[in-house]
Order: structure tokens, then C-alpha cells, then sequence
């Protein structure tokens, strides 16, 4: 499991309707109307901003090497080649992106303070250099520590069990606990970095910081269900996305609930219609009852999913020429729609 | 003695190193003053104990992020809570908090950027200050190395006939800087404290050799034979990558380091390196600031540094115990080219400068003009600063004394490596120091080099550590 195979299941869903780039902006968690829209269409969202860091550069020698590998084929859009499908693999990756969009890193620093200030308060050790520098994240474990009432040794077992229990029943491979915990500072201990794990694990260090990006998510998803891990819930505060919607979207839709209507919203707003339009996707897609019965209607509906089924395409102008007789904005729609009723 | 008290009781010291008490009771009485000190020589102390004795807080000055994020981990290691760093990677809002709040701290850490921001300097104005510290201090000169334009600013805070003392700070400052440091500064009647930059534990050498696969070569022999720990520097993010891994197949543990990896990993890397666990260290000039560790033996350059003051600090992390350590640069003749070109990318031309100044005259915005006309960032802040106060023929001519001065320590660099006389005595010369070579132990010129300390035993090469199970290792950290 690699970038590769996170790339190759990226474009296989998008079945070659998308260039390289649309990829580009997925994976750093572009919040743009065409971005959000297309994560939804080929439900892709677990990858959306799953790597925020991503170079263009570093994006664009992997894909030219995968075109070398014969893995993939770029011809302004991107298409797998029957390589790449077999190259895959039927591993599944149980990534979160939506959800977490590079905040799981924040839970992560915090957990590596958190756990190196304990073991060393616990043994005596008062004096130390705080493995995390960032001063958000040493803050934030300062203020969690001053409300604790139980005293550091105690609290130091507490954090033991509950990341023990966490490891054991959130469904990590053994590997990711592993990594998970060789990642962690202490008293008389010390981290080791990618290369060390990579070595001493014998997997290439990109793909074990993949296993840990992947590893992050799944403890994020266990968390909320648990009501007996005080403290690791703590670390999670503020980690998941409270608000999926990009702010502008969010005043449309305040705007449409008080009943406006979308030309009235684009003239109240002085923004162009296809803006709102974008906004009304981007509602669609991540609110839970999205009045569609307003822009299109059950028929319509059932016309256009007929015609994605046999022509396996989502894209839009070929629906277009399909069914005249609707805007492509009623065409968004109903793709949109089509992922919320499956 | 009062000082000899604080410093046993706040720091846990015995006595001073050489030079700090002086500093501190000039400070202490209300002069300026300057005080230059080789790295990793007590440096810090000499504002840190006299916050201490007075009332009111101390402003620190500080050019560079990482340099201050490390001296206030310092201070909060030493139980200091009243500390906080205000510089351009805080987030507007946690900005905001820290400028409201500022009179609780006794130490405010600032960039000089932040620092000259009309209402930070208003709110900083407003409270009773006891002393200012300028850090890096040479950075105020453009005959220094590192010369950055925002220091220059810095007058205008100064220059006011009531104002705190203002202390100082350099590792690395020649007679010209001093100069610099004191004019721009506005100190007055300063007393200027100089401490020897020359570190007897340390001997030195050059290895001259054909070409970039000879280094490589000589590195691993080196490694294999004889001790660390030992930090190696390279001109390349790539390089020390690619030299970790050769060293690492070895079987020497070693990492990589620069600025090209994430903080988590670099964190990791020091920590490692302090705990002993790695023995080398292959890095860019990224690597040094806040790495405190003693025993450091070797210090290996694999390029030729631009200045001998870069140079002076990067051996100077070595033998900071007081015991043995040998430093060795590696040079072939291409390296001067090399380092030539990576310099002279950060200066403006006479051409960059005529065009940037036409577009910022019909009104370019700053950061556009700075990309059309092909200016780093530093470079255009430099051009920025002077043409607020020249004319463009003036700035070209500056720009132009500049790009000699660098010329000027390269060719430095270039004499030293080609120098048959004493190592030792030649780089000391760079700073106006005289001194004699030593009598053991001074550098392969000298050719009374006794190296039997370094040679590897046999038993030093270190255990495997069993690697435990993620369960186990979780109840050895946590308990
Ligand atoms: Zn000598």
C-alpha cells in the first residue's frame, strides 16, 4: 500500500472524467465548488484533504512515474490501465479525510505531548524539551493537565489503559499499533522516525506514514462511541470538522431557509447565479433533507439515473445532450442526489 | 555575593564562565553593552540572571523563529513561566492575545519585524521595561553574514535620550560589525565585553581531495574508524539524505536533517542525537541552533561554508565538555564555485534592481514587482529598506559593496583551505585575533595532530536495543 494505490483508486472511481489536477486539489482538501462537488459525484470524500502538504512537484513525479510503470495513462485526463487495476489491490484503505481534513495531526502532536509530559512527570522528571513545539499544542495540554485533578502518576496509568483499550478494540492492524506507539516520546524513550520504522519494519517510510495518517482516523472515528476515554477524547476535541459547508455556503443557506429564492440570493448577494448555484450543490450534498423537490422533480430524476447507468458516465455534457430539456445545474443536482439516496 | 546566589539558586550553576559576570554587572548598572561570545559559551545567562535582579521585563529581540521558540523552551525548562514569543508564525487571534497580555511576562521574545509594528511598539513602550536584548546582533550589519534589512530598524526604537540599557548579543563579530552593531544600535558609551573566540579542545584539519565520490569515500573510512558523536555538514537538503543512507548501510546509526522535514521528525532526530542513540548526523546549516549537547567530537564539513564566522559557529557545537574534538573540512576544487553560486543567487543585479524599481515606481505591487524582476524574499526586503532611503544609483552601488564584502569571506574561505601555515592561527586572524598555533594538538598543518583519542574500539560499537512490543512499550512510558 503506497501513494500509488490511494492514487489509482482515486482515478479509478473517476473513472478518467478528471485531469491529474482535480486529483491535486482533492487530496490537499481544496475547498472550491468544482472540488467539493466532485468528491461527492465518485465518492471520494474518505481521500478529500488526506494530504494538505502534498507538492506539486511531488504529485507530478509520482504520477509520471506511474505513467512509466505503466500503472496509468495521461492524455489530459487521467484513465488506469488494466496494470494499474490489477496494481490496486484489494486492500481497502479506511481513511477519513472529510471528517478530519489535516486535524488529525493536531490529535496526533497532542497525544505524543501528552504522553511524553506524563512519563516523565511520573517518573520525577520535571525538567524536559518538549518533543511538540508548536505553542496551540503546548498550550493546549498545559490547560488539559491544570484541570485534571488526579494526581500525574494516576492520570499517567489512566492515559496507559485507555490507549491500550483504544489500540486493542478500534480495529488498527498490528502494524498501526505498532507504529502508533513507536511514535511516542517518554521517559528513557525516544521516538523513532519514518526511516527508523521503515527499516526495522522492512515497508518503505511513505507508506507507514500513510498506515499512521490511516491510523489517526480510525481512532478518531472509535472515539465518539466511547464514554469511558476521558482523556484521549479530550485530545480529539476540535480535531473532527464541525461545519462542512465553506463559509459563503453557509450564508446562502441561511439566506435560502428564510425563503429566498436562488436569482434572489444571487442579486442580494451580488454574486454571479452559477455561485449559488455551486453553493446549492454543495448544500445538497451535505445537508440532510435538501429540498430537491423545489428544482427538480422525481421523474427527472429517475430519467437521468437511467441514463448514468447505461452510459457509465457522470459527465455532464454527455447527460446534457441525453436530456436537453434540464440545466446542468438540475443535472448536478440529481447526480448529487443520486449519492445521497444510495 | 548577590549574583553568585541567583545564579546557584535559578540555574544551579557553581560559578560563571569566563566573561559573564562582567556583562551582568555593567548590565546591572545601566550601561549598554556588548558582548561577544563563541557559541554555546554562556551566552543566554547574561540576560537571563539579570532579569532576575530587576523589576520590570525584558524585551529579547531574537531574528530568527526557531532561535527563539528554543530559548524559550530553555527558559520554561528552567521553570519560568512568565515567557512568551511573539513573532509572524502566531495566528492572528493567539497574536492578539499575547500583545493584550504582554505586562504579565518577564521575558517577551519579538522579531524585529513584529517588534517595529507601529502598535507593538506602542504597547511595548508603555511598560517598564528593564532591559532590551538585541540577539544575533551582527545580523544589524551588511558586513556580516547574515545581514537582515529589519534590523536596521531598529535605530528608531533606540534612539530615545530615556530608555532602558540594551544589551547585545553575538557569537561572531569582527571589529567592523562592532562598529556596525553600535552606530545602528544608538548604544552609548558601551562596554564591550570579548570573549576568545578560539576553543583550545578543538583541532583542526583539512582534507584536500578530487571530487564529490572521494568525500563519500573518506567519510565512510572515517566514520568506520573512529568516534562520535559527530555532525557532518552538506550544501543539500539531497545530499545529507542521500550521505545518511550510505552511512546508515554501515550499520553507524545516523539521520538526516534539515529544514526539508517535518518539525515531528526533526524533534525526534535531536532528541535522538542528545539520548546518544544516533552518532551522526549529516545536515544542512538548518542543524545547531538549540541542540544542546556537550560532547559532541567531530564536526565534519563536506562543503566549503560561505564565511569564516558560518564556519567558526558550525565547528564551535563541537567540545563544548572542554574535551578533545576534531573538526575537518573536506575540500575539492570545485567546492569555491559551488559555494559562489548559491551566495551571489540572493543578490539583486544591477539589472533587478533598475527593473524592480520601475515597477514598484508605476505603482507594482511590492510582492508582484519582487516576482516579475525574479527577487527572493530577502533580497527584495533588502532593496525595500534602501530605496526608502537612496536613491537607485546609491542602492546599486550598496547592493554592488555587498556582493564584495560576500566575495571578500569567500575568497577568505578559499585562502584558508589553501593555507600551508597554522589552521588554527589563520581562522583566528579573520576576527582580529592573534594567536599563537598551539603546541599539541593544533591542525594538520601544524602536523602535531595526535589523534589516538578518536580510534573506535572495537566495544563501542553499541547493542541492538530489543525492539519491544507495542503493549509493552506503552507500560514502560506510561506505567
Ligand atoms: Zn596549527
Amino acid at each position: 500500500m503506497s501513494l500509488d494505490s490511494i492514487l489509482l483508486t482515486i482515478f479509478q472511481r473517476l473513472h478518467g472524467e478528471r485531469s491529474a489536477q482535480g486529483v491535486y486539489h482533492i487530496l490537499r482538501g481544496k475547498r472550491s465548488g468544482q472540488t467539493l462537488q466532485d468528491v461527492e459525484y465518485y465518492q471520494v470524500k474518505s481521500y478529500y484533504a488526506l494530504l494538505p502538504q502534498l507538492t506539486a512537484s511531488e504529485f507530478q513525479q509520482t504520477l509520471e512515474r506511474m505513467q512509466a510503470d505503466g500503472l496509468i495513462l495521461i492524455n489530459e485526463l487521467v484513465y488506469v490501465t488494466a496494470k494499474g487495476q490489477m496494481a490496486t489491490g484489494s486492500e481497502m484503505w479506511r481513511f477519513n479525510g472529510w471528517n478530519y481534513r489535516g486535524r488529525e495531526r493536531e490529535f496526533g502532536r497532542r497525544l505524543a505531548l501528552l504522553v511524553q509530559t506524563l512519563s516523565n512527570l511520573r517518573s520525577g522528571e520535571t525538567m524536559f524539551m518538549p518533543i511538540q513545539k508548536e505553542l496551540p499544542t503546548q498550550q493546549f495540554i498545559k490547560s488539559l493537565l491544570r484541570n485534571q485533578l488526579s494526581n500525574m502518576t494516576n492520570l499517567s496509568t489512566s492515559l496507559r489503559k485507555e490507549l491500550e483499550q483504544a489500540l486493542i478494540q478500534s480495529s488498527l492492524s498490528d502494524l498501526q499499533r505498532t507504529i502508533v506507539t513507536s511514535r511516542l516520546t517518554g521517559y528513557g524513550f525516544t521516538a523513532s522516525t519514518w526511516e527508523q520504522l521503515a527499516e526495522s519494519l522492512n515497508v518503505s517510510a511513505k507508506t507507514i506514514q500513510l498506515y499512521y495518517l490511516e491510523a489517526l482516523h480510525i481512532l478518531l472515528d472509535y472515539l465518539p462511541q466511547q464514554p469511558n476515554m476521558p482523556l484521549l477524547t479530550e485530545l480529539a476535541v476540535g480535531c473532527r470538522v464541525d461545519t462542512y459547508l465553506t463559509q459563503s455556503a453557509e450564508r446562502t443557506q441561511k439566506l435560502f431557509e428564510r425563503g429566498y429564492s436562488l436569482e434572489q440570493i444571487a442579486s442580494l448577494r451580488n454574486l454571479k447565479l452559477s455561485t449559488i448555484e455551486d453553493h446549492f450543490i454543495e448544500l445538497a450534498a451535505n445537508m440532510d433533507n435538501f429540498p430537491y423537490e423545489e428544482f427538480v422533480t422525481k421523474e427527472q430524476m429517475v430519467t437521468v439515473w437511467r441514463h448514468v447507468e447505461q452510459m457509465q458516465t457522470k459527465r455532464l455534457r454527455l447527460l446534457k445532450e441525453q436530456c436537453p430539456e434540464l440545466s446542468y445545474f438540475q443535472l448536478r443536482l440529481i447526480i448529487i442526489m443520486e449519492r445521497r439516496e444510495s | 555575593m548577590e549574583l553568585q546566589k541567583v545564579l546557584h539558586q535559578k540555574f544551579g550553576y557553581e560559578s560563571f564562565r569566563p566573561g559573564q559576570q562582567e556583562v551582568i554587572t555593567e548590565l546591572l548598572a545601566g550601561r549598554d553593552t556588548v558582548a561577544i561570545f563563541p557559541t554555546g559559551m554562556g551566552k543566554s545567562l547574561c540576560y537571563q540572571l539579570p532579569a532576575y535582579m530587576l523589576d520590570g521585563v525584558v524585551i529579547i529581540i531574537s531574528p530568527l523563529v526557531a532561535l527563539m521558540e528554543d530559548q524559550v523552551a530553555n527558559l520554561r525548562k528552567h521553570k519560568e513561566k512568565r515567557v512568551v514569543a511573539i513573532n509572524s508564525f502566531l495566528s492572528r487571534k493567539e497574536k492578539e492575545l499575547a500583545l493584550s497580555t504582554m505586562a504579565q511576562y518577564k521575558f517577551i521574545f519579538l522579531s524585529p519585524e513584529m517588534m517595529m509594528q507601529q502598535h507593538v511598539r506602542q504597547l511595548v513602550q508603555q511598560l517598564p521595561i528593564a532591559f532590551f536584548v538585541v540577539d544575533e546582533a551582527h545580523c544589524i550589519s551588511e558586513w556580516g553574514f547574515d545581514f537582515r534589512p529589519d534590523y536596521l530598524r531598529l535605530k528608531e526604537l533606540f534612539s530615545f535620550t530615556e530608555r532602558a540599557p540594551v544589551l547585545a548579543l553575538t557569537a561572531t563579530a569582527n571589529k567592523k560589525v562592532v562598529e556596525d552593531i553600535i552606530t545602528y544600535l544608538r548604544l552609548r558609551n558601551p562596554h564591550i565585553q570579548r570573549q576568545p573566540m578560539d576553543r583550545p579542545a578543538i583541532s583542526y584539519r583539512i582534507v584536500h581531495v578530487d571530487n564529490e565520490s572521494a568525500k563519500t569515500e573518506w567519510i565512510s573510512e572515517r566514520l568506520a574508524t573512529t568516534i562520535g558523536p559527530g555532525v557532518i555538514y552538506v550544501a543539500s537538503r539531497k545530499r545529507a539524505d542521500e550521505l545518511a543512507a550510505i552511512i546508515r548501510q554501515r550499520g553507524i546509526p545516523t539521520a538526516s536533517y534539515h529544514g526539508g522535514k517535518e518539525q515531528d521528525e526533526r524533534s525526534i532526530i535531536q532528541e535522538q542525537f542528545i539520548q546518544g542513540e544516533l552518532e551522526w548526523i549529516c545536515a544542512t546549516n538548518a542543524f545547531g541552533m538549540g541542540i544542546h549537547k556537550d560532547d559532541i567530537r567531530q564536526v565534519i564539513h563536506e562543503h566549503l561554508p560561505a564565511t569564516p564566522s558560518a564556519y567558526i559557529q558550525e565547528v564551535g557545537r563541537a567540545g563544548r565538555d572542554g574535551d578533545k574534538a576534531a573538526v575537518t573540512l573536506l575540500y575539492s576544487e570545485r567546492d569555491s564555485q559551488k559555494v559562489k553560486f548559491i551566495v551571489y543567487e540572493d543578490l539583486p543585479d544591477e539589472q533587478q534592481i533598475l527593473y524592480y524599481h520601475s515597477l514598484l515606481q508605476s505603482g507594482t505591487a511590492t510582492l508582484l514587482a519582487a516576482e516579475q524582476a525574479g527577487l527572493s524574499e530577502i533580497a527584495s526586503r533588502l532593496l525595500d529598506y534602501y530605496l526608502e532611503q537612496y536613491e537607485v544609483e546609491n542602492v546599486i552601488r550598496q547592493i554592488q559593496q555587498i556582493y564584495q564584502v560576500k566575495e571578500k569571506h569567500i575568497a577568505e574561505m578559499e585562502s584558508y583551505v589553501k593555507s600551508d601555515s597554522c589552521l588554527r592561527e589563520k581562522l583566528m586572524q579573520f576576527f582580529g585575533e592573534n594567536i599563537l598555533p598551539a603546541e599539541t594538538d593544533c591542525c594538520s598543518n601544524c602536523q602535531n595532530l595526535d589523534d589516538d583519542w578518536l580510534i573506535k574500539s572495537e566495544a563501542s560499537t553499541k547493542q541492538e536495543t530489543e525492539t519491544l512490543q507495542w503493549h509493552e512499550r506503552l507500560h514502560q512510558l506510561l506505567g
